[in-house]
């Protein structure tokens, strides 16, 4: 059985938000954290415009066949706990090396390791829901509490 | 035998309509070991049962009968340990014949010796488990499954992170400073043993240990309970209720429970395994990377010093699964693993080496990406590129050839029918 301290939780929390931080910082000039990326009609909790097409391997296995295009520039509108659709067809951003302000990465996955495969962009059909851990985690900015 | 004998006094007694009652239904239950053909015996926890059903199923329809019987004594550890600190099966187990339909039977009153096991985890995670010096056994990967966090189907949430399953699972709503909304009521938190699949899987995930897992909320023994215990909330207080369990489970029965999008630490949005949690079965999102709490199925069997399983017909049955023995005519791997909503690794896109690792690009060598698709009706823009059906490598984009040509997927028959994949 794994054993657990507050070193390991402080661990965790510091994992967690500096996971977080270099995600957003990768793909934000702002100091707030961008509304996650949602996809297709029935998210819920977040909204923002849809995303080109990649895929982990290169080989299109997630292609735009409706011919809806994602937005401008990868930028999202909405978050917290609001139930909006999509914002519909734009033109999408080019391929960069580094996360959209959508949190996502517009090309296909190069590196090897779950970061850049998690925050792909999808292609069309594909949804995500964020869960907002600020606003809906208390205490959450201090990081993750002790297990005691 | 001393059993059988008690039953036949109480019969011939006629000390009640109740113990009556009880003889005449043990006397439907099979011997386990009297049943027709071969009898392979198998431990583990209840997360692999819908795969072990749609599985055990065709093998007892081959003109060649095998029958799996299956102890499922509490959870996956429990399996494990059933098999490599050699502990001979006793009571009763479960075993499938051609109908589908999950059965008992009653095992030899001096047990029966389990030749595999079965767990979505790796045997590090099991704690307390020694395997029996002298005797080596092998670890061989079947097919990819999901752990969901899942609520009652009637449930308005859509989503849940990490660090929320950590709150969750590590303080059941102790108060208000350690309470997620709407999960606020502890009893409606559902919880498994820490020698269980899910709960192993959540405790890897979040950080929080297994044991402590196991005590937060309400303990279920088996995925089966819990997704009662579930859908008993809806109607009353759906928002209220969470649990953990294998996604072999819940896509089975998403008119009781909902599966949630996860958003793992890291990652900008939460995904469900599949592009609609609702309706659609494509599992695009694990093929693809973006949800995080997979495995490949893990099978457990006694191995000789040249790696081989030493049960020729475990060596067959894990064969089979592993893809490295040709099936006999009649049985169809691939949809048994369809059907029970896994993911066989030749439609994978990543994979990973160990429990919850990271993930890295993968192409299997012959892939069934397009198959896979089409046999879990992928929508058109989900479709790998270059996929269709064909008969001919002519059919396809001069990438693609085309291959797994068969009879069409389903029972319509017809003539065979291939499609085109990546090399």
């Amino acid at each position: 059985m794994r054993s657990f301290n507050s070193y390991s939780v402080r661990a965790l929390a510091i994992a967690a938000l500096a996971s977080s931080g270099v995600v957003f910082e990768a793909c934000s000039s702002s100091n707030s954290n961008p509304a996650p990326p949602v996809y297709g009609d029935d998210a819920g909790d977040a909204t923002t415009t849809p995303q080109p097409d990649a895929s982990p391997d290169g080989t299109g296995s997630t292609t735009d066949g409706n011919g809806d295009s994602p937005g401008p520039d990868g930028s999202s509108s909405g978050g917290g706990d609001a139930s909006d659709s999509g914002t519909g067809p734009e033109t999408g951003p080019t391929c960069t090396s580094v996360l959209t302000d959508a949190g996502c990465w517009t090309c296909p996955t190069a590196t090897d390791g779950s970061v850049e495969f998690l925050n792909q962009c999808s292609g069309t059909g594909v949804h995500c829901v964020s869960f907002d851990n600020l606003g809906r985690l208390p205490g959450f900015d201090a990081g993750l509490p002790p297990l005691n | 035998m001393i059993r059988s004998d008690r039953r036949t006094r109480l019969l011939l007694g006629g000390l009640g309509a109740c113990a009556a009652l009880t003889s005449a239904v043990d006397a439907r239950a099979a011997n386990c070991s009297s049943l027709s053909g071969t009898v392979i015996y198998g431990a583990g926890g209840n997360s692999q049962q819908p795969f072990l059903t749609t599985l055990g199923t065709r093998l007892a329809n081959l003109s060649s009968p095998i029958h799996l019987v299956y102890s499922d004594s509490g959870s996956a550890c429990a399996g494990y340990s059933d098999l490599v600190t050699p502990t001979a099966i006793t009571g009763t187990a479960l075993y499938w014949d051609g109908t589908g339909a999950t059965l008992t039977c009653t095992l030899d009153a001096g047990g029966d010796p389990v030749t595999f096991a079965v767990m979505g985890n790796g045997p590090q995670l099991c704690s307390g488990i020694t395997p029996a010096s002298g005797v080596t056994f092998g670890t061989f990967l079947g097919p990819v499954q999901t752990v969901d966090f899942v609520v009652p189907a009637q449930s308005t949430q859509q989503s849940i992170s990490t660090e929320a399953a950590y709150y969750i699972w590590g303080f059941d709503a102790v108060d208000s400073a350690h309470t997620v909304s709407p999960w606020t009521v502890p009893a409606n938190i559902f919880t498994r043993s820490a020698s269980s699949y899910a709960n192993l899987f959540l405790a890897l995930d979040t950080g929080v240990p297994a044991s402590r897992v196991a005590t937060k909320g309400t303990l279920e023994s088996t995925s089966t309970n819990m997704l009662t215990a579930l859908n008993a909330l809806n109607g009353s207080a759906p928002e209220s209720g969470i649990g953990i369990m294998a996604g072999e489970v819940s896509d089975g029965n998403r008119a009781q429970i909902k599966t949630l999008a996860y958003q793992h630490t890291g990652q900008s949005c939460g995904y469900t395994p599949d592009s609609d949690s609702t309706t659609a079965f494509d599992k695009i999102n694990v093929r693809n990377g973006q949800y995080w709490l997979w495995s490949p199925i893990h099978l457990y069997a006694q191995v000789n010093a040249s790696s081989a399983i030493t049960d020729t017909a475990t060596a067959n049955l894990v064969g089979w699964i592993t893809g490295t023995v040709a099936p006999p005519a009649g049985l169809d791997i691939f949809a048994a693993e369809v059907a029970a909503y896994n993911v066989p690794k030749c439609a994978m896109n990543v994979w990973r080496d160990g429990d919850l690792a990271p993930l890295y690009s993968y192409q299997d060598p012959a892939s069934c990406a397009c198959k896979f698709a089409k046999a879990t009706n992928t929508a058109s823009a989900l479709l790998p590129s270059g996929c269709t059906t064909c008969t001919q490598d002519s059919d396809c984009t001069v990438t693609h050839h085309c291959r797994n040509i068969g009879p069409p997927l389903g029972d319509a028959g017809g003539a065979n029918v291939g499609y085109c994949e990546v090399n």
